[in-house]
């Protein structure tokens, strides 16, 4: 992957041009420590940022600004990975489909979100604080209809370890109550004054314009802060923790959560989704034996959280299905660790990870989340390395991979309808 | 065979219909290294009363056939899944019923070829056995329980079912818990033989490939194949109404938040000008109306009136655009008030036509930025005008604010439906 890598006033700036795409998109990352105490109110923050500007104040004028520009999309949002990740990204239509020279304007547009917020005109502060409330109280009374978000969350507040995912990262309505107008603007400069920046581009653009816009709009609002993530590892087993709640509904969901002991940096972005591959997804062993064999399950599936460290497995049952089911699914993972591993399920699953790493390439959005996890892990990002490694990878790696396997929560929402 | 040629943003799709009436289109993406296609037929959640092929009585089958049939595709007679295929060179394949329709697809990054003729091959391979049958019963019983467990999924099912008077919008695409337990494998052979014949097929195809090798690979293997001659599917024929069944409807749901959907049913043929230019016209009409760009969507919210952003859609169904109009609310009375009242002075203007218009043609641009894209803008495009010409997109960008104008003064919204679900008593 040919891309070009510049600092421009502490930030590192990624820029990789493909002329296949018809539009560019650009992610500014602000990395701050993560802090359990925030996350709703990371939320709230990242939510009051889009809905307006110091110049365009409320969602109508700023609706009209977006159209003037041909409706570019900028989406503000928090991931977690050891560190907390507020992510500004924009899509913008390339000029040959707009009007010229529109392109400097749409990303001074886009950096006024991160550097001129709306925070001194009074009135309209309020109201699109009070918009941002209720628009994220109603996204997490929404949410909770959602009887398996329910499950695994509920089954994620059980994990041993203090890791951001043991929390709801995306915050909840009794935090949001507690929050003060006062707090996000005091976030917001706490963040903007100790936060390292990266950004990455991605599109068919000129890069040396391209750099001037992002040089333009920087002016040195950034400190030089370097993030290591590279001990991110759990070393002990714990206790298996049981649970079992009930509810009004007619489908049981069973979750669960595995811990991975001493992951390795390779294990993390080559062996995992390999692992994954042969056990939890589409035509998998889980999908195989316990959806296809026994009918014990429509939706049956594991998902594995590289960042986390985190394996859980979830499957919508018969409430009378629990034992069964659980044993099923127990069977499968310890197959895994036992080698009971076929060449053909080696190769599927190498297979499936090959092809989404060549998907990625057709997608922007894709390859700015490669583009961030590989500078995370301080890996380098060539499609032809990282193919050759999946390539090499046995049933033997699988295998101590999976032997790295705790137990740490068994979860049951039971089904009373 | 002929290309199609959609200037105004910049590709074109090979069209054909081959001998057997398969209809074929292909676009082709050079550059990208994903491959699509969708293979489908006309046959969905409605289809439940027909007269079978070489037939001459009709019959109905249980809710949910048409989704069972979907499944038990996946299933070819060595024992082999679809699935389990795919997975062998990386891809990536599923399907999906919706009321009218069952769409099988394939998404991968090699080995299209192989992978395009097994999509034909399993597709057009039924292999049903009554134990084949019983076990997918203990799957889709599971699925229909989380469908049951939803309450997005049942408040959208009601609402298309209260503004039909006869088109059966009730039957519920995965079918009901007894439905399912009723269906046989001779069900499924009557259904298939009936419905998916060629002639009652489409086959959409985006790839890096050269559109003509691509037909002919189609071409090949539809060759090898026979299949009865069907001139016209004899679905029952149903007395639709203009009116609506229920003008209200208010049920408990397992929800948190109360929600409204305020539903018109709007006579296609009642319109001087072409289903393009209608549709096109009330969309961006809806849009200006309840959007980003409208006053009344803040205003409401500042108000409280609707808690969180309103939104809408439209499908063409039938004789009808049906438009759906959602939103959270705990003041429902008020709500329905100030959106009627809205409905009484459209207060059109030539500026804000000429930005939605703007916006309506951004998005067609941002669609084709990928495959999957692409590939949703062409399936999408064919399911609303039932058609893919150059001549329906022309018809849609180059639509004139006059045209628009008399269209939206001509819009009937007496047949109106409202559902409103709400928080059940704890």
């Amino acid at each position: 992957m040919n891309y070009k890598k510049v600092n421009i006033s502490n930030v590192e700036v990624y820029l990789l041009k493909d002329t296949k795409f018809k539009t560019t998109k650009i992610k500014t990352i602000l990395i701050n420590d993560f802090n359990k105490d925030n996350f709703t109110k990371e939320r709230l923050l990242s939510n009051f940022l889009s809905r307006s500007t110091n110049e365009y104040k409320d969602e109508l004028s700023l609706s009209k600004r977006f159209i003037e520009l041909y409706d570019p999309s900028i989406r503000i949002y928090d991931t977690y990975f050891k560190a907390h990740f507020k992510n500004f990204s924009l899509n913008m239509l390339n000029e040959k489909y707009t009007d010229k020279n529109i392109t400097k304007d749409i990303i001074d547009f886009y950096f006024s979100f991160i550097f001129n917020p709306n925070f001194k005109d009074i009135k309209s502060f309020k109201e699109n604080y009070l918009l941002s409330e209720k628009s994220l109280e109603v996204s997490y009374k929404y949410r909770e209809e959602d009887n398996k978000f329910k499950a695994i969350n509920n089954a994620f507040s059980l994990i041993s370890e203090e890791a951001p995912i043991k929390y709801d990262i995306n915050g909840n309505i009794d935090e949001l109550k507690k929050i003060k107008e006062k707090d996000i603007i005091d976030l917001y400069n706490e963040e903007l004054k100790n936060s390292a920046c990266k950004i990455f581009v991605v599109g068919d653009f000129d890069s040396d314009e391209m750099v001037n816009m992002i040089r333009d709009n920087l002016n040195n609002k950034f400190i030089n802060k370097n993030y290591d993530f590279s001990d991110y590892i759990f070393d002990k087993k714990t206790d298996l923790t049981i649970k079992e709640d009930s509810d009004n509904i007619n489908q049981s969901i069973l979750v669960l959560i595995y811990k991975f002991l001493g992951l390795t940096k390779d294990e993390i972005l080559y062996t995992l989704p390999v692992f994954n591959f042969i056990l939890g997804t589409s035509s998998s062993k889980l999908y195989r034996n316990v959806r296809e064999k026994h009918s014990l399950a429509y939706s049956v599936y594991s998902s594995v959280n590289p960042s986390e460290s985190y394996m859980h497995i979830c499957a919508g049952i018969s409430k009378e299905n629990y034992e069964k089911a659980k044993e099923k699914i127990l069977k499968e993972v310890d197959d895994m660790k036992k080698g009971n591993i076929t060449d053909e399920e080696l190769s599927s699953a190498k297979e499936s990870f090959i092809t989404r790493v060549k998907l990625d390439s057709d997608s922007q959005s894709n390859l700015l989340n490669l583009f961030k996890n590989y500078i995370i892990f301080d890996e380098e990002i060539d499609d032809e390395k990282i193919i050759k490694k999946v390539k090499k990878i046995t049933i033997n790696d699988i295998v101590n991979l999976s032997n790295k396997l705790s137990l740490d929560v068994i979860y049951f929402l039971r089904g009373d309808k | 065979m002929k290309y199609i040629n959609f200037k105004e943003i910049d590709e074109k799709v090979l069209y054909e219909k081959l001998d057997n009436e398969l209809e074929v289109y292909i676009l082709r993406k050079k550059n990208f290294n994903s491959e699509t296609a969708r293979f489908f037929t006309n046959f969905g959640g409605l289809d439940t009363e027909f007269t079978p092929i070489n037939e001459t009585k009709e019959v109905k089958m249980p809710s949910g056939i048409a989704h069972f049939l979907e499944h038990k595709l996946f299933e070819d007679p060595s024992g082999i899944s679809a699935e389990e295929y795919y997975s062998k060179t990386g891809a990536y394949v599923n399907a999906f019923t919706n009321y009218t329709t069952t769409c099988y697809y394939f998404v991968s990054t090699n080995n299209f070829e192989d992978n395009l003729n097994y999509l034909l091959d399993f597709v057009q391979t039924p292999h049903f056995t009554d134990e084949n049958v019983e076990k997918e019963k203990g799957i889709i019983l599971e699925e229909a329980k989380m469908c049951l467990d939803n309450p997005s999924r049942l408040f959208s099912e009601s609402i298309l079912s209260n503004l039909f008077t006869d088109i059966p919008y009730n039957n519920k695409i995965v079918g009901t818990l007894d439905d399912i337990k009723k269906i046989t494998k001779e069900d499924l052979y009557t259904c298939y033989n009936t419905f998916y014949n060629p002639s009652n097929m489409k086959l959409f195809i985006v790839t890096n490939k050269k559109e003509e090798d691509v037909l002919k690979l189609v071409k090949d293997n539809q060759r090898k194949k026979t299949f009865i001659k069907e001139n016209s599917i004899k679905r029952k024929i149903y007395n639709e109404k203009d009116n609506v069944k229920k003008d209200y409807y208010e049920f408990k749901g397992k929800i948190n938040e109360n929600r409204i959907c305020y539903g018109l049913k709007i006579r296609k043929d009642n319109f001087s000008y072409s289903l393009e230019e209608v549709i096109n016209s009330i969309s961006m009409y809806f849009d200006f109306l309840i959007g980003s760009l409208s006053d009344f969507n803040l205003e409401l919210k500042k108000n409280k009136i609707v808690n969180g952003n309103i939104s809408f859609n439209l499908e063409n169904i039938d004789n009808y655009i049906i438009v759906k109009i959602y939103a959270f609310t705990n003041k429902k009375d008020e709500f329905i008030s100030l959106l009627e009242d809205k409905f009484k002075h459209p207060n059109l203007n030539e500026k804000d036509f000429n930005n939605l218009k703007k916006i309506m043609k951004s998005s067609i641009f941002y669609n084709l930025n990928t495959v999957a894209g692409t590939m949703d803008f062409l399936y999408n495009e064919y399911m609303f005008f039932k058609d893919l010409s150059e001549e329906t997109l022309t018809k849609e960008l180059n639509l004139s604010y006059e045209v628009y104008k008399i269209i939206i003064n001509e819009i009937n919204y007496d047949n109106k439906s409202v559902t409103y679900i709400t928080k059940e008593d704890n």
